[in-house]
């Protein structure tokens, strides 16, 4: 286990001072890095956040155990971050990049910080795919996912249950069906 | 047709077929590729997003902490904390639902404040030295820059006995008071700070609001939000959250 574990705890423990230590020793890096690749500061900033967050979220899901410093795991993910937003605003597959940091991190690194990368553009694309379902089914499935049985969202709703288990199942099918024939859909490889 | 298809799979997550629909069904994801995908999305897609509904208020504060570092790492003023863009339809469809749940449950009303509060108390870190060698003072702004504003209160308090001169520090003991939720000592302390011209004139007003805020009194929030100049410093958040409070 690496020594830079602590961050990882930092974050799911949102921990102001080692967030602060993050930023000292890793921002400027990360800044650079966007800086040359046609970005501004304020894509830099979302970058950093970005991947942080995303790394957040890898580590609620799923234990994380780093077996390499934090800064080249972070700087992996928010590369490849910034490389999908590169494709997305350029509408192009294949986009010219520089990186000359040269960090170098082991196959299960690798893995895992792919993994992060992966979950979070599958929770980006779900969330905003949601937003596409008509109001009915928004408020079943918040109220739902909320903790709140389906008897009680029939309840709060005014609805019989039958109707909004029924409901449900369509809405969850609405968005498969939306997700399937996203563009982003091929290259979040599903597991 | 299809809706059938995600109503079995609803109902095969949750086991509510008998023993022979489940058995068709196994058979159907075995034999049907398509199908046994579409069964593992949607089963990912209500995994993914109920976790993230109800981590949502973990996220959204580690991201405030982020922004907030951020900020003061590049050395700009504190601002709003803004949600990431991949939450700011969250945002939407969060005020959206509490809209229609408040409808339903009459007393939403105190949730939409309290989510405010929290958007908006961001609280600048105190400057570290002082003119003396003051341990208690410097102890004082280690806790109130770590956000424990109940240790750091009390030394704040002890540190302006000695020397009450100090606006800032004054401001720091009556932004521990808010978070401490004492609104009566808060209120009072924000209010002689305001009423005199100074450099903290108008971030007194601010927090004066922020108190109003924080005890969901909306009217008296707005009152003081408006009292607020363009020229202060404190003037555009001021305006946006008035908006939201609209």
């Amino acid at each position: 286990m690496h020594a830079d574990n602590k961050y990882i705890q930092a974050l799911l423990q949102n921990d102001r001072t080692l967030l602060q230590e993050m930023y000292e020793k890793y921002f400027d890096k990360i800044k650079f890095l966007i800086l040359k690749n046609g970005g501004n500061e304020e894509d830099a900033a979302d970058i950093m956040q970005e991947g942080l967050v995303s790394i957040y979220n890898r580590a609620l899901a799923k234990e994380l155990i780093l077996t390499c410093p934090m800064e080249a795991f972070l700087y992996h993910v928010c590369k490849n971050k910034w490389i999908s937003e590169m494709r997305k605003r350029s509408h192009l597959q294949k986009v010219t990049f520089s990186d000359t940091a040269g960090y170098t991190i082991g196959q299960d690194s690798f893995e895992e910080a792919n993994d992060a990368l992966r979950q979070h553009g599958q929770k980006l694309l779900f969330e905003q795919k949601f937003t596409e379902l008509g109001k009915a089914c928004k408020e079943i499935l918040q109220l739902n996912w909320s903790g709140k049985g389906l008897d009680e969202v029939a309840g709060i709703l005014n609805l019989s249950y039958a109707y909004v288990r029924k409901k449900k199942s369509e809405c969850i099918g609405r968005l498969v069906i939306l997700v399937e024939q996203s563009p982003e859909f091929e290259n979040l490889k599903w597991r | 047709m299809e809706d059938d298809v995600f109503e079995k799979m609803e109902a095969f997550i949750n086991n509510e077929l008998t023993a022979e629909e489940k058995q068709r069904f196994e058979n159907e994801l075995a034999n049907d590729d398509k199908l046994a995908q579409r069964f593992q999305l949607y089963k990912k897609i209500q995994d993914t997003l109920s976790a993230s509904q109800l981590n949502k208020e973990n996220e959204t504060s580690l991201q405030q902490t982020i922004a907030q570092v951020h900020n003061e790492h590049v050395n700009r003023p504190a601002k709003v904390v803004t949600l990431s863009k991949a939450n700011r339809w969250y945002a939407v469809a969060a005020a959206v639902l509490a809209v229609i749940v408040s409808v339903y449950l009459f007393n939403n009303d105190k949730q939409t404040s309290t989510e405010l509060y929290a958007q908006y108390a961001v609280f600048p870190a105190l400057s570290g030295t002082r003119g003396s060698n003051d341990s208690l003072l410097s102890k004082a702004i280690t806790y109130y820059n770590n956000k424990q504003f109940t240790q750091a209160k009390p030394l704040l308090q002890q540190s302006l006995a000695a020397d009450s001169s100090d606006k800032e520090m004054q401001l720091a003991y009556y932004i521990c008071a808010l978070q401490t939720e004492n609104f009566d000592e808060a209120l009072k302390g924000f209010t002689n700070i305001a009423a005199t011209e100074n450099v903290f004139t108008y971030q007194s007003k601010w927090y004066m609001a922020l108190t109003y805020l924080k005890q969901n009194n909306i009217d008296a929030c707005k009152l003081i939000l408006q009292q607020i100049p363009a020229d202060a410093d404190t003037y555009t958040k001021a305006q946006q959250l008035l908006k939201q409070l609209d």
